[in-house]
């Protein structure tokens, strides 16, 4: 489970590899997918995905639905031929809700992973190619950033800032590559010793080359990993800011959101309002812990069999 | 308001609904009296007949002897302190005061069943005589409650409560919820008790006669006689010091306001068992803040309450509340906002309980700030023509039916359609800007706006002239500006409102509305132009909209709309709006106040919204008379009128 | 060994003290002086001013972090004026009640999640594998206060076999032991953020071990699967468990937030919620630093117990 830290305890600590044996063999990545999909719940999980994907990007076409005018008097209808899934308190049709929900939840997800990706690897790569105190140092940052549980971070600026899907992304973002730098650092602390990087450097490699192309390219198996399980995490994330009463505000709306401010639907019979909602973010979340944990025991083959 | 702070309004509904912040204020008393309140129900025929009652109030039944009663408060929203001097960061949370009244008998109090106006049946005092050119006030007080050391609440009694407040206010104004610079208590030159049930004021400036009893005397829970034998100590078991002595009432008020601020003390201290009220308070549970208290067999009052116990308890959150409802554990709910409660409706009524609502006096508004200076918005906002098409685009009775579902009043101004009052204006009740999207946009166009519907609204016609945008706009100005609005894990309405507000007014005239939700105490402290603190923010917001405030039964807008008024959070600025809310509060005319609230609806100094509904729920066990449940949608409690059903 | 626990304990240490640091910037940033709880939105400059200055607000950030840090050293949290008790009577009124329902939902996972992962890695890839990785994923995936308002509707509110939340008695420990149906709900919802994770976990730390050479060994011995299984399998699989369970403490004071507010159970978390709400700073500061001291403590517990335990691991 490492990797699926429980909800708010961001430093469990990943396993991923700190190191492993290595041999250079190219079929690493065909093993790793060979393994990948003889994974039926991650095959499963990554049709989730891509279908979800579809549904909440290209559905809006098929099903267009008004989603920008309120009209309170058609609030809180239940479902019919002209609402499948009936309206909400803002008049708008819930069916095509998820859909644009689904957008921003997808959205906010990939924008905080990509974020924290970038951050967590650049400053892990920074720390493991350097070294010596500069490197414990910036890890004991890190640590301390570790120490803080995220929700806590997010509810604290999120008193004080807007909560947009780019300033809640930034702020997801910016406050999750921890885990990513620590992967990374420690891949590069493995593969710096390595033949094939003394090799580079004995022939001549620049130090920003030898990042490029030889070490980001090496660590990209635990990222890619921890990519998956960012996203599902920051869509909960998002999820209990809308329960806490910080999520997105009107005329963004995210799964999260939605199902946080449907609280009350669940006993006053308005189930529309949530269940349906609460369903998407479920699979959508599982999905992507599933291909997650799928991913990082197929690249566990392939560091295996190298 | 009231009170407030003086005066008027005094306290900030803020918070409204929930109530969760809201200073709420107590108000009134019923008065009434229960023989007529029970008439008026019997004739009526069915509750539903009122005019602004959601569904049903609870039926009469007959009164048992003995029982305990449950009352339910939300967390967050529980009593911040026991002693009847409430400071300016306490009364943040209304229930101080209800749970203080539940003790201690204020000297005013209302209101009387649906009229919004005092009910000296369930008052200490008796109506004030005014005279020496309303500087001489006479409060003569019924003679029938006792302390519960058996001495009788007297004359000293209401002397040594205002002591206190003096030597309170001179410390530090925020001492004094009910504060407003100038007044009470600063404006009283004298304080003497000629005889043993008579107290007499002289005040250093005239003030209008029906302000000084509605809006301070009355302010909620501002002026509670104390047991001025019992508490003129400055220590436990200290010497009793002469009060009257500012020296003396400094120390005594630093030792009762410490006490009554620690909540641990409540439970605990025998001095807060000397009480005048109904019930006198057993055990106060630190943890959560619930209570129990116990029928005080010395209660001067009438009726005498039935039953052995009132308690309070309290529930994490609305949800919760709900859910201990339909188990049958909770007797009478907390106010409800309307969009949680209302879909509960079918299964609370099978679980054995009434839901009813009407509106409280005050206003919802969402405040519009005249200083920020983001897309010029303070010019934009200064044109009264741009305050006048917002109101436009706002569609109320759309709002009522379906973010409502009809429980809340309309309201076009201070003071809304219901409940009634008798300084109501025509124009509260027939809007002077009805919702026509239309007109809004003509009203734009012929300023000089280039309206484009579902896009970016921006000035076309700079200039000061007719026809033209105003002063400070220059050409390509657009109309846009933030709103933040109360976060709805406190309150939902509020944020619906704001979400159909702004999508009506893109829609219809290209007018971009930012939206985000911030908590209450942020709303209130910083994004306060009246607030040192909130000067780092003041650009940060265009409105705001977190509840609305309460009004006083004289319904000034004074501390609101005034030059410098302590709630006048968005610095609204305006020499005839002054001078309306001088004569209310200075003049002598008693339709002062009607002539500013017509003001107000008129130049709209801020949007005024639907005045929602207090819903409560109560358990079919329990009856009561029909202005007792009348009181509660005014944040008020009058326990001695609840009794258990045989 | 003792040179490795020092160097361990120095640098949690330094890894606490930057939390306190760190979260102190945040919030002030955040928040600022909290002078206006204390003295009310109206009070004058000139009173702002004194009291900040008494107070120590109106010094350079880097100092008031010092002195926060310095008062946190000597458990000094400072003062809710929100609530006019001071922070260290608020967490000691509370901190019970939260270890009770944490301590409680993380044994009650411990149980569920170390025979289901021991058993998903006997018949891994099986049906059943499948199936309850399936449970578990969907369980972790799951808001939990979704999770507990769906169990509040069905267990309570349907079928009247719990009640929908703590009762306002149950103010002590003694009192949330004695009524365990009251704490059913809460320990359960907050245990399901838990399970998954846990379960997890185990079940990979045992497919790992049995791939080890004892186990092997001992299957060539000639020992019955049973024996095999539980001498081995799970004393060896188990280890691992120990750095889990010291790192999911924090989490579950995460969990508390969500699972007390839904259930009216009142604790930190309950405390940390509301004073989000009325923006009580020092009570979020403090709530802050002691899940990050947890956390710290929970790594370098972990890291210790694992030291400890397995031979196999070098110290440097």
């Amino acid at each position: 489970m490492e990797g699926v830290p429980p909800f708010g305890s961001p430093n469990i600590p990943t396993t991923a590899p700190e190191g492993g044996e290595v041999a250079l063999i190219t079929s690493g990545w065909r093993l790793a997918a060979h393994e990948f999909f003889s994974n039926r719940l991650a095959v499963v999980g990554l049709g989730i995905i891509v279908f979800f994907i579809v549904f909440c990007f290209l559905g809006p076409i098929v099903y267009p639905t008004n989603q920008t005018l309120t009209q309170p008097l058609l609030s809180d209808m239940a479902p019919a031929a002209a609402h499948l899934l009936g309206t909400d308190d803002n008049g708008f049709d819930e069916f095509g809700r998820i859909m644009v929900g689904g957008q921003t939840a997808l959205e906010i997800g990939f924008f905080a992973a990509f974020m924290a990706t970038v951050i967590g690897t650049l400053y892990g790569a920074l720390a493991g190619l350097v070294g010596g105190i500069v490197d414990a140092v910036l890890m004991r940052f890190v640590d301390i950033l570790l120490s803080i549980p995220l929700l806590f971070i997010v509810l604290i600026l999120a008193t004080r800032y807007h909560a947009t899907l780019i300033s809640q992304s930034l702020i997801i973002g910016l406050f999750s590559w921890q885990a990513p730098s620590r992967l990374v650092r420690g891949e590069v602390l493995t593969l710096r010793v390595r033949d094939f990087v003394t090799a580079a450097r004995i022939m001549g490699g620049t130090r920003r080359r030898l990042i490029l192309r030889h070490l980001i390219p090496n660590a990209l198996s635990v990222v890619i990993v921890n990519i998956t399980f960012l996203i599902a995490d920051s869509i909960l994330l998002i999820a209990y800011l809308g329960f806490l009463g910080f999520g997105l505000a009107y005329p963004t709306a995210s799964w999260g959101d939605m199902l946080g401010n449907a609280q009350d639907a669940v006993s006053s019979g308005y189930w529309w309002l949530v269940y349906p909602v609460g369903a998407c973010l479920v699979l959508v979340v599982m999905a992507c812990n599933l291909v997650g944990d799928a991913l990082r025991d197929a690249f566990d083959v392939r560091l295996r069999k190298r | 308001m009231r009170s407030s702070w003086g005066s008027t309004f005094g306290a900030a509904r803020w918070g409204r609904a929930v109530g969760r912040t809201g200073a709420q204020r107590s108000r009134r008393v019923f008065v009434g009296g229960a023989v007529a309140a029970v008439a008026l129900l019997t004739s009526v025929g069915s509750a539903g007949a009122v005019t602004g009652l959601f569904g049903a109030l609870p039926s009469a039944g007959t009164a048992a002897t003995g029982g305990t009663i449950t009352f339910g408060y939300l967390t967050g929203a529980t009593p911040l302190t026991v002693f009847p001097i409430t400071s300016d960061a306490q009364a943040s949370v209304y229930t101080s005061f209800e749970f203080q009244y539940d003790f201690w008998v204020p000297l005013y109090n209302g209101p009387d069943g649906q009229n919004q106006e005092i009910d000296y049946a369930v008052s200490v005092g008796k109506k004030p005589i005014f005279s020496d050119g309303n500087k001489t006030v006479t409060i003569p007080l019924n003679s029938n409650y006792k302390w519960s050391n058996g001495q009788p609440v007297d004359a000293n009694d209401l002397v040594f409560d205002v002591d206190l407040i003096q030597a309170a206010v001179k410390e530090t104004p925020a001492n004094f919820s009910s504060f407003t610079p100038g007044l009470f208590p600063q404006n009283i030159t004298s304080i003497s008790a000629p005889s043993k049930y008579t107290v007499v004021i002289h005040l250093a400036k005239a003030l209008n006669p029906d302000f000084f009893l509605n809006d301070e005397l009355e302010s909620e829970g501002a002026i509670v006689p104390l047991p001025s034998t019992a508490w003129n100590i400055a220590a436990a078991g200290g010497p009793h010091l002469n009060y009257t002595i500012p020296a003396n009432a400094k120390k005594i008020y630093d030792y009762l306001e410490k006490l009554g601020s620690s909540i641990s003390s409540f439970g605990t201290s025998p001095l807060w068992r000397i009480a005048d009220g109904p019930f006198v308070l057993k055990t106060f549970n630190a943890s959560n803040s619930s209570w129990t208290s116990t029928r005080n067999p010395d209660f001067g009052g009438s009726p005498k309450p039935a039953y052995n116990a009132l308690d309070g308890v309290t529930y994490t959150s609305q949800t919760a509340m709900i859910n201990a409802l339909k188990t049958g554990a909770l007797d009478i709910s907390t106010n409800f906002d309307p969009s949680t409660i209302i879909p509960q409706v079918p299964s609370l009524k099978a679980a054995g309980y009434s839901v009813y609502g009407y509106p409280d006096l005050g206003l919802t508004d969402a405040i519009f700030n005249f200083k920020d200076t983001t897309d010029h918005f303070n010019s934009v906002i200064a044109q009264p023509y741009a305050r006048q098409a917002l109101a436009y685009l706002e569609d109320e009775p759309a709002y009522i039916t379906g973010i409502f579902k009809g429980a809340a009043g309309a309201a076009y101004g201070p003071v809304p359609s219901v409940p009634p009052t008798p300084f109501t204006p025509a124009d509260s009740v027939n809007p002077l800007y009805p919702y026509s999207p239309s007109k809004a946009v003509a009203l734009l166009k012929s300023h000089g706006w280039n309206v484009v519907p579902g896009g970016q609204t921006t000035c076309a016609k700079p200039g000061t002239g007719a026809g033209e945008c105003g002063p400070g706009i220059p050409k390509g100005t657009p109309f846009k500006f933030s709103w933040a609005y109360l976060t709805p894990a406190t309150q939902a309405f509020e944020s619906v409102i704001s979400e159909a507000f702004a999508s009506e007014a893109k829609a219809a005239a290209g007018i971009n509305i930012a939206l985000s939700a911030k908590a209450f105490n942020f709303l209130f402290g910083n994004y306060n132009d009246a607030n040192p603190a909130g000067a780092k923010y003041t650009n940060d917001w265009g409105v705001e909209f977190f509840g609305g405030f309460t009004d006083d039964y004289w319904p000034t807008t004074n501390s609101l709309f005034n030059t410098g008024g302590t709630y006048n959070q968005g610095d609204f600025d305006n020499a005839t709006m002054n001078q309306l809310i001088h004569n209310s509060v200075y003049g002598t005319s008693t339709s002062a106040v009607t002539q500013e609230a017509s003001y107000v609806a008129k130049t709209v100094p801020a949007l005024f919204a639907p005045n929602p509904d207090l819903v409560y729920a109560v358990s079919n066990k329990i009856g009561g008379t029909a202005a007792s449940w009348f009181a509660l949608t005014q944040y008020q409690t009058f326990p001695e009128y609840w009794y258990v059903k045989k | 060994m003792t040179g490795y626990i020092i160097r361990r304990c120095v640098a949690a240490v330094i890894i606490a003290i930057g939390v306190a640091a760190v979260s102190y910037a945040l919030l002030n940033f955040a928040g600022g002086s909290p002078v206006y709880a204390a003295l009310g939105t109206h009070a004058n400059p000139k009173a702002v001013a004194q009291w900040n200055r008494v107070h120590g607000f109106d010094k350079p950030l880097i100092v008031q972090i010092g002195n926060y840090v310095w008062n946190a050293v000597q458990l000094k949290f400072g003062y809710s004026y929100k609530q006019g008790q001071s922070v260290a009577a608020l967490l000691d009124e509370n901190a019970g009640r939260t270890a009770y329902l944490s301590g409680s939902a993380l044994v009650l996972a411990l149980i569920i999640a170390l025979p289901l992962g021991i058993a998903q890695a006997v018949k891994r890839n099986s049906v059943s594998d499948y199936a309850a990785t399936a449970i578990t994923f969907t369980l972790y995936s799951m808001p939990a206060f979704f999770l507990g308002l769906i169990l509040i509707q069905f267990f309570a509110l349907d079928l009247h076999i719990f009640p929908p939340l703590v009762s306002s008695n149950v103010t002590s420990v003694w009192a949330s032991f004695t009524h365990p149906a009251q704490l059913t709900l809460p320990i359960v919802t907050l245990a399901a953020l838990t399970v998954a994770g846990f379960s997890r976990y185990m079940r990979s730390s045992a497919l790992d071990a049995l791939a080890q050479d004892y186990i092997r060994l001992a299957r060539a011995k000639g020992l019955s699967e049973r024996v095999v299984l539980a001498r081995h399998l799970v004393r060896n699989a188990c280890l691992p468990m120990i750095t889990l369970v010291g790192l999911a403490i924090p989490g579950l004071l995460a969990g508390n937030i969500i699972t007390e507010t839904l259930y009216n159970y009142p604790g930190l978390g309950l405390l940390f919620y509301n004073a989000l709400q009325g923006l009580d700073y020092p009570v979020l500061l403090a709530y802050t630093l002691i899940g990050g001291v947890l956390t710290v403590t929970g790594n370098l517990v972990a890291d210790i117990a694992v030291a400890a335990a397995d031979p196999r691991i070098r110290l440097g």
